[in-house]
């Protein structure tokens, strides 16, 4: 097994051409999956991400920020604040050194993809580096492009298994003035999807609204101008029709920390499955035996932490005729449940790693 | 047996169209300088004629195209003389509705205002709004990327098409992404949208509905020159305040909507800027304190707030009919679609200026400020000799400073026939070589919308 850290563009392309045809396994910062450098499988290459750090290009009047994959989310989110800007679908994932290229290729957003859409939506531009060391652009540092085929939505969830993800275009936002958070405790699940369900559909323009299945505990976030948001609570309190605890600063920050994918550990398997709101109930019924569970985005999307083998999770997918993915832990990027038909996404790996290694 | 003799097999005689008199309208689309008539035009019904179809193309070894409603600018949907064009108009219906989940699954020919038309009752809305929403299909929309004026902020029809059943070229059927804004692997329900047909024909399309925003505040401000309403967007994006659509026309784009619709543009400016903020209601008015006061700041000559929904309705009517409009000023026009970094519009829109004096061509501008998408509409006299060919070399001329300024050669109405020569201006051999591999997986035979996008033209 070799290790490489390059820290150019090109010594990237030349280091997965040179080590062709070994498989290669891809590191960023090791947070979605724990094995690190020294975890890969005998015969595998690893190609670390970590040298190759930091902005291309930003323009703040632009709203575009350019970024090198191996880039870690926090120093871009930490610079885009010194501007007052942020990524819109908050990265679930952004300390210990989560980057850029991982949070693309892991596909995950947080509570804040509810209002303004997920990191498939604000990626504008990548480039990447195929099974055969050739270093390919997409798309571009516009809001708007139409030419050519859009390699880089492709990229978004591909787990590492497409090619080597090597910069990164994305459209940010201005931050809002202010947030609010309101906090519900009900009594049971049902009188908590319940309100979730009244708030949802509101019309209140939620900058997020999450669900702790666990503890029945539902979070509602509200961001814009500070003069309007005491009226746009009180209407939001009105929907929920429970006690309310009302969170700003710092206390507002930790609860929703405290309910991220992050918090959860990294071992065992946090898994992401694709949900909507009639079909909560079900989705949780199957999900809550095998660990704990939450509900982002309105009910868009339900993530679980099992310490369940794998066996018995694809059993259980397969069984509610779910579908889902390991997002992290030793088994990120498996697929559980169903499954579509494979023959476009065959195409598409074989024209980008026809000798197969990136697996 | 041949071909049309197979098809013949699937299709009623009043569904296979063959006859040089019924093939006339299929001969080119809205970009009207390309023009081919097919072997034969189909016109499907179901979706399993569609996969018959590609099915028979692919044993037969003929190329195919699939066509929505016609209203590509680029040429993406002339056929070829020896190839098959598989009409889908008739494949429009509305399979599932689902307020609950907010999406609808539709199918390809479904009209794109027909889906907000539906979503209507239930107070939601299909966002991407093409000024061509009246007529474009949803599938000729995937084949696109279809934009609109609500990009910054709303993103593109990738950012709404959820999940999609697809034909692939050599008949195979695929599911690609599912039925929520949030999937598992690689988002290649992305990747499908924007392949103007090189990958195959959309059967289905599940579409992601929007809540209708409570409230718009809708504001015109008037400006002397287009440098500055296109200074005054970058002081609202400065300024932290993120409108659903931002719109610049100039003097000449207003005179044809005014001819056309009476919007009560301001007779004296050069430039007006609409804004439109929307949202929570208290939230829309706290921005329009913000936004009233930034637009103070940015100079413009008069600053007019639609008092209510029948004058927001009037200024949006005027900008939406704006292409259509210039015919009043101009016997033949060419839309010119491209794009450059919202930052370089005033050095964009001064170059075209200039670029229009100096081929003494006329150009109205109308564009989507908020994203830099450019739209100098190119106005010449096809009878005058040689006025054409002034108005292409204008036409280029403005491509390049969009490749030039860092943007794009489209967009929204896609590369098509029209900008084939360009991608290589605006992507490394490198990137085309990989666009030509991913292309060659997907469909060996080049059997699907052959000639486009790809095809440098001979
Ligand atoms: C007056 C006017 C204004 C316009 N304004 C805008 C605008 O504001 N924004 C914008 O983005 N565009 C605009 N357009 C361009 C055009 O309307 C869009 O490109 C639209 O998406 C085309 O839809 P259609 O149904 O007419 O497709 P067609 O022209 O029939 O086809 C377009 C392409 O889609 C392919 N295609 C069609 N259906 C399918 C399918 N089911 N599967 C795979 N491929 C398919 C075709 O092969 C072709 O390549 C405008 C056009 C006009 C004439």
């Amino acid at each position: 097994m070799t290790v490489t850290t390059p820290a150019t563009l090109d010594a990237l392309a030349d280091a997965v051409a040179t080590t062709a045809p070994a498989p290669l396994r891809i590191a960023g910062g090791g947070t979605t999956r724990p094995w690190r450098h020294n975890g890969a499988p005998p015969g595998v290459d690893v190609i670390a991400l970590g040298a190759l750090s930091g902005l291309t290009a930003y323009d703040p009047a632009e709203c575009v920020v350019t970024v090198l994959a191996g880039t870690p989310v926090r120093h871009l989110t930490d610079t885009l604040a010194v501007h007052g800007q942020y990524l819109p679908w908050d990265p679930p994932i952004a300390g210990d050194g989560a980057t850029v290229g991982g949070m693309l290729a892991s596909g995950l957003s947080g509570p804040g993809r509810y209002r303004y859409g997920g990191v498939r939506d604000f990626v504008i531009g990548a480039r990447v580096v195929d099974g055969r060391g050739r270093l390919i652009a997409s798309g571009g540092q516009v809001v708007k492009n139409a030419a050519g085929f859009l390699l880089h939505h492709a990229l978004v969830g591909s787990a590492g298994r497409l090619g080597v993800i090597a910069e990164v275009s994305l459209k940010v936002f201005p931050r809002a003035e202010a947030t609010r958070t309101l906090v519900a405790r009900a009594s049971s699940l049902a009188g908590a999807l319940a309100a979730h369900e009244r708030l949802r559909l509101a019309n209140l323009d939620l900058d997020a609204l999450d669900l702790d299945a666990t503890s029945a505990v539902v979070s509602a976030r509200l961001a814009g101008a500070a003069d309007a948001l005491d009226a746009r609570a009180a209407r939001a309190a009105r929907a929920l029709a429970h006690a309310v605890e009302t969170l700003t600063g710092a206390d507002e920050a930790r609860h929703w920390q405290a309910l991220s994918l992050a918090a959860w550990p990294a071992t065992g398997a946090t898994v992401k499955v694709p949900a909507a709101p009639s079909r909560l109930t079900a989705i949780l019924a199957t999900l809550m035996p095998l660990g704990p569970c939450r509900l982002s985005a309105g009910g868009a999307v339900a993530f679980l932490h099992s310490t369940q083998p794998l066996d018995a999770l694809q059993d259980a997918f397969a069984a509610a005729h779910l579908r889902g993915a390991v997002v992290r832990g030793p088994d990120a990027g498996t697929p559980l449940g169903i499954r579509h038909a494979p023959a476009f996404a065959d195409r598409v790996r074989a024209s980008l790693d026809p000798d197969g290694r990136f697996r | 047996m041949d071909l049309t003799t197979a098809l013949a097999a699937i299709y009623p005689p009043d569904r296979l169209l063959t006859r040089a008199s019924a093939l006339a309208s299929y001969e080119s689309d809205a970009l009207t300088a390309f023009r081919t008539r097919p072997l034969a035009v189909v016109l499907a019904e179901t979706r399993q004629e569609v996969i018959d179809t590609v099915r028979l193309c692919h044993a037969a070894g003929v190329p195919f195209v699939a066509r929505g409603s016609g209203t590509s600018l680029s040429g993406g949907s002339v056929p070829l003389d020896d190839g098959i064009v598989i009409a889908l108009n008739r494949l429009n219906r509305i399979v599932r509705l689902d307020p609950v989940d907010r999406i609808a699954v539709v199918e390809p020919g479904v009209i794109n205002l027909d889906i907000s038309a539906a979503a209507e009752p239930f107070g939601l809305y299909y966002a991407p709004d093409p000024s061509s929403q009246s007529v474009c299909t949803i599938g000729g929309n995937v084949a696109f990327n279809s934009g609109g004026a609500h990009c910054f902020r709303h993103g593109m029809t990738a950012n709404h098409v959820l999940g999609l059943e697809v034909v692939l070229p050599d008949g195979e059927v695929v599911r690609l992404g599912g039925d929520s804004v949030e999937d598992v692997g690689p988002d290649l329900a992305g990747l499908f949208v924007g392949s103007e047909g090189l990958f195959g024909v959309a059967l289905e399309v599940t579409v992601r509905l929007l809540p209708r925003p409570e409230s718009y505040r809708t504001v015109l401000a008037s400006y002397t020159s287009l440098q500055a309403a296109g200074d005054a967007v970058t002081r609202i994006i400065a300024a932290g305040l993120l409108p659903g659509a931002m719109e610049i026309m100039d003097r000449l784009a207003m005179d044809a909507a005014e001819a056309a619709v009476h919007a009560g543009y301001p007779p004296g400016a050069a430039a007006v800027l609409l804004v439109e903020l929307e949202g929570d209601a208290a939230q829309a008015e706290a921005e329009l304190a913000r936004l009233s006061a930034v637009l103070e700041a940015s100079g413009p000559s008069h600053v007019h707030i639609a008092a209510n929904a029948e004058e927001r309705a009037l200024l949006w009517k005027g900008r939406k009919c704006a292409f259509s409009a210039v015919g009043r000023l101009s016997p033949d026009f060419i839309v010119q679609d491209g794009v450059v970094p919202r930052t370089k519009l005033g050095d964009a829109l001064v170059a075209i200026e200039q670029l229009s004096r100096q081929h003494g061509v006329r150009v109205a501008n109308v564009f989507h400020a908020g994203d830099g998408n450019l739209h100098p509409l190119i106005l010449y006299d096809g009878r005058e000799p040689g006025a054409l060919a002034r108005a292409e070399a204008l036409a280029t001329d403005i491509l390049r400073l969009c490749i030039r300024l860092g943007g794009s050669i489209t967009g929204e109405h896609g590369v098509g026939l029209e900008k084939r020569a360009f991608l290589p201006e605006m992507y490394r051999p490198e990137d085309i070589a990989f666009m030509q591999r991913l292309r060659e997986s997907v469909d060996g035979r080049r059997l699907a919308n052959r000639g486009k996008m790809l095809e440098t033209p001979a």
